[in-house]
């Protein structure tokens, strides 16, 4: 049986009968076959544990993860309410999974939990060759950098690893993750995939580097206590005047996911995104992923066609590397802070990749606040950082078997 | 000689030694000169490039902050066009019903879903004036109360109930916005009145409590825009109400008007009857002593009593003649009360009308060729047969007949009759004297006379016509009438050729079969 892709949407207001259509276009879709792997999207006020619970009821032997969202990439518009299922089958030849969930992060050491999801996924996925991981975690945890440095020395350092944090519809306020029709908070869900597919992924974001580099002299994981010798807040304070630290105060300011802080990457070339999610008393950042001490950083800025461009390379990338394959599905992975900026243009975006792979292609992508994505995508073995403002492409193919 | 040779090499040696030592010096000095110049050149250089990178970063300073501006700008631009999205949307859902308590059901949800407002509070006008609460989130009955009374009182909010200005947090002095956030609780509001053609009608709070989320301008436009779209929408549903008020009251009227008519109807049904069984009563009294009367009569006539005189017998022939009309008379009269009453039963069979018009030709032809009246008849060949009392239709034709023979001094009376495969339609013409227009109308009915001069020597009993009409009808035909005065008139009627079966129920039949009994 080949590997077939069914994806189903509704924005019905129950958001138990919403789950029920989605899926029921999903199942549609996959001739009624039974699936064996589910990824569910939601928005806020769709993540209902009863909803989650009825997607879990029509598929009852897939692996299902997913995660919240502000808003669901569709192959035809980009919705900000609404449930979205997309179920696989057909795949069990060619593609193994392995998923697995743990809750409570605050609760525990992060590097630690991580090492236990990998250990768990791994059990899950068996010995099977692996291809890459896709994982969601609470976006509004703080979490986020260690979790990702579990992951990574469980799966190996060069593993590559997508997905990236769930959120709310911009209110700061409470994600969720799902796994197998349940609903968590402050939790982590990850799937293996392995096997005979063909995969294209490409990270790219368009922000670029302002001003004169600067050096972040001392920092701690995520935290930047010194630039350039001075407290790590004058930057901003020098671009932003006195407001600077309000500004990233104020969580529903968007001038914060629009200026994030450009680290410059070992390969002195590309620039990672880090959005500063809070001002300590001493005038440290907060950024959300890990900066490293010594790192030269700029401030970043961005337009809507430097995203458009960025989304357009990162289409290109993903499609040469699947060796002229077809694309059966793009998944996406695209940063908030993207959202904001290309605000009503934004599917003009996903219309310019679709354009890349061919019309027809299934797309099917979520609004992340933090994406894990490698830091290269055109040379095998580049690390994975957890960074903001990107835009990631995972395409799939199958192989072609003579 | 040596010596002397001894001093001159070393003389030479030595001076070739300072020349390198002073060439290398000079080297070194021009060197060293050089690598100053060199030094300073990059100290130059650096120094410009550390003005190129702090211009840079002021360079950089700048787009920042036009970036931040634009994106302001941008922000403001979006939740205008959402907030005019969300404006037409709930324009749209209120405008769609014409019932009031509809309106603020749907302002209800549409204000908190597509507006974004955290607390609402829409108030209108009782009949005495006093502000009763329509929709409302997040106030008590007891704050609703005291807003209500503040809001009456208050000189703050004059300017929203009487001359029909919003309030907002946005726009407001400081004296009134700190008046306002302390009525409602609430800094960032809007209070924006209902207008009407009849004034201020009422007003609808809506305001957020979080800091990060105060009202603009344009947000206190956007509401003004809705109370506007609202009064108007409040206007066309009391509008709707008065006229479906007015229709529900005139269909009562009609209703009641009709009942009227039916009764009055009923009565005058009623009186027929009574009449028709009056009539029929009264002329089978009189059948029986005008029986007695033309027996008698003749009998004396016969002369079997003993021989009359002639003036006698002139009398009793008088007698006798005014006792066969009277029969006529009353003959018609029970007829017209049989067949209205349904008490006459038609026997219905097959009838050759075109035989049955030159029968009248033979029946008729002597008094016609008294008055010298010409006899046409223009029957179809393949005129079909009729379903039909046979005696019935005869009394047709010579009622017919016989009035145009008395209103036709001399000229033609003509017969033409022709058939479908549904019905048959005959026309009896002739050239008389006509009628007037408003004549006609009540020429079918019982006992009227057409009044002239001509009518006045005609003697008639005015039941013809009506017992002819009564008779069509039992067939389930139709009979008319065209005429022109002077001109001459012309009957027309129709006959179905199988009279439809009266649709009866058990009860009517019943009703019938009692008559009958």
């Amino acid at each position: 049986m080949p590997l077939l892709v069914g994806i189903g949407f509704s924005k019905h207001e129950n958001p138990y009968r919403a789950a029920q259509d989605a899926s029921a276009q999903a199942k549609i879709q996959i001739n009624q076959e039974p699936a064996e792997l589910i990824i569910v999207y939601a928005t806020s006020n769709y993540s209902r544990l009863e909803a989650l619970a009825v997607v879990k009821d029509i598929f009852p032997d897939a692996k299902m993860i997913g995660a919240s969202t502000s808003g669901i990439i569709l192959s035809g518009s980009i919705e900000v309410s609404g449930i979205a299922v997309m179920a696989v089958t057909g795949a069990s030849k060619q593609i193994q999974f392995g998923s697995a969930l743990i809750k409570n992060l605050q609760e525990q050491n992060p590097e630690v939990a991580s090492r236990e999801l990998a250990r768990k996924v791994l059990k899950d996925f068996g010995m099977n060759p692996r291809q890459l991981s896709l994982v969601f975690f609470d976006g509004l945890s703080d979490k986020g950098p260690l979790l990702l440095r579990g992951l990574k020395e469980s799966f190996g350092q060069f593993s590559p690893i997508v997905g990236g944090g769930s959120f709310d519809n911009f209110r700061y306020q409470k994600t969720y993750q799902y796994f197998n029709g349940e609903v968590s908070t402050d939790a982590a869900c990850a799937l293996m995939v392995g096997g005979q597919i063909a995969i294209g992924l490409s990270s790219q974001h368009g922000w670029k580097p302002l001003g004169k580099p600067r050096v972040a002299d001392r920092t701690e994981h995520n935290i930047i206590r010194r630039i350039n010798g001075k407290k790590a807040i004058a930057l901003y304070e020098e671009f932003f005047g006195d407001q600077a630290s309000s500004l990233f105060l104020n969580r529903l300011n968007r001038a914060r996911l629009f200026y994030p802080l450009g680290v410059l990457a070992d390969d002195q070339q590309k620039y990672i995104l880090n959005h500063i999610v809070n001002v300590l008393e001493d005038g440290s950042l907060v950024c959300q992923g890990e900066v490293p001490q010594g790192a030269e950083v700029h401030i970043m800025i961005g337009n809507k066609d430097s995203c458009k461009q960025a989304a357009v390379q990162a289409a290109h990338e993903a499609k040469e590397a699947l060796l002229g394959r077809p694309a059966e599905l793009v998944m996406i992975f695209e940063s908030v802070a993207r959202q904001k900026l290309l605000g009503r243009s934004g599917f003009q975006e996903i219309q310019a990749i679709k354009e890349v792979f061919g019309d027809t292609v299934p797309v099917f992508g979520m609004y992340t606040y933090g994406e894990f994505a490698p830091l290269s995508t055109t040379e095998r073995g580049s690390p994975c950082f957890l960074q903001n403002g990107t835009i990631n492409l995972l395409a799939l193919a199958q192989h072609k078997t003579h | 000689m040596l010596n002397i040779t001894s001093s001159t090499v070393d003389t030479t040696i030595f001076a070739a030694i300072a020349v390198i030592v002073l060439g290398t010096i000079g080297a070194l000095i021009f060197f060293l000169i050089n690598k100053i110049d060199q030094v300073k050149e990059l100290q130059e250089a650096l120094k410009k490039l550390k003005l190129s990178f702090n211009s840079l970063d002021e360079q950089a300073k700048l787009i920042l902050k036009t970036d931040l501006e634009l994106n302001r700008a941008q922000e403001e631009l979006d939740r205008r066009l959402a907030s005019l999205d969300a404006l037409q949307r709930t324009s749209r859902l209120i405008s769609t019903t014409l019932d009031e308590e509809e309106i603020f059901r749907r302002l209800d949800k549409s204000l908190m879903l597509q507006l974004g407002f955290e607390r609402i509070l829409v108030l209108t006008f009782d009949e005495e004036k006093n502000l009763r609460m329509r929709v409302n989130t997040g106030f008590s009955s007891d704050k609703i109360a005291e807003i209500s009374e503040n809001l009456l009182k208050d000189t703050t909010f004059n300017s929203v109930f009487q001359e029909g200005y919003s309030l907002s947090s946005a726009t407001a002095s400081k004296q009134k916005k700190e008046k306002a956030a302390s009525v409602f609780g609430i800094q960032h509001f809007i209070l924006a009145p209902i207008l009407t053609q009849d004034g201020t009608i009422g007003a609808i709070f809506v305001g957020n409590q979080t800091e990060t989320t105060p009202v603009s301008e344009a947000d206190e436009e956007m509401v003004s825009i809705l109370t506007n779209q609202i009064g108007q929408s409040l206007e066309n549903a009391k509008l709707f109400e008065e006229v479906y008020k007015s229709r529900q009251e005139l269909e009562l009227k009609i209703q009641d008007r009709t009942r009227q008519l039916a009764l009055a109807l009923e009565k005058v049904q009623k009186i027929s009857r009574t009449k028709s069984e009056f009539v029929s009563a009264v002329s089978h009294e009189l059948r029986t002593p005008l029986t007695s009367i033309k027996g008698y009569a003749a009998i004396l006539m016969s002369g079997k009593l003993g021989d009359i005189p002639d003036k006698v017998k002139e009398r009793l022939e008088k007698i006798n003649k005014h006792s066969d009309s009277l029969v006529e008379l009353i003959n018609d009269l029970l007829d017209i009360a049989r067949i209205e009453s349904g008490r006459v039963e038609m026997k219905f069979e097959k009838v050759n009308l075109k035989m049955l018009i030159e029968n009248m030709r033979d029946l008729l032809m002597p008094q016609m060729r008294e008055k010298n009246i010409t006899f046409v008849t223009d029957v179809a060949e393949d005129l079909p047969l009729i379903l039909a009392d046979s005696k019935q239709m005869e009394r047709v034709f010579i009622n017919l007949l016989s009035n145009a023979i008395k209103y036709t001094p001399k000229g033609t009376i003509t017969v033409r009759a022709s058939g479908t495969d549904q019905e048959v339609s005959v026309e009896v013409q002739d050239t008389g004297a006509g009628m007037r227009e408003e004549d006609l109308p009540k020429l079918f009915t019982e006992f009227y006379r057409v009044e002239n001069e001509l009518n006045q020597n005609i003697k008639g009993t005015g039941l013809g016509l009506a017992l002819v009409r009564n008779i069509i009808n039992a067939h389930q035909g139709t009979i008319g009438v065209t005429s022109k005065l002077g001109a001459g008139t012309t009957f027309h009627f129709t006959v179905p050729l199988e009279p439809p079966k009266p649709e009866t129920t058990d009860e009517t039949q019943g009703e019938k079969t009692a008559k009958e009994g």
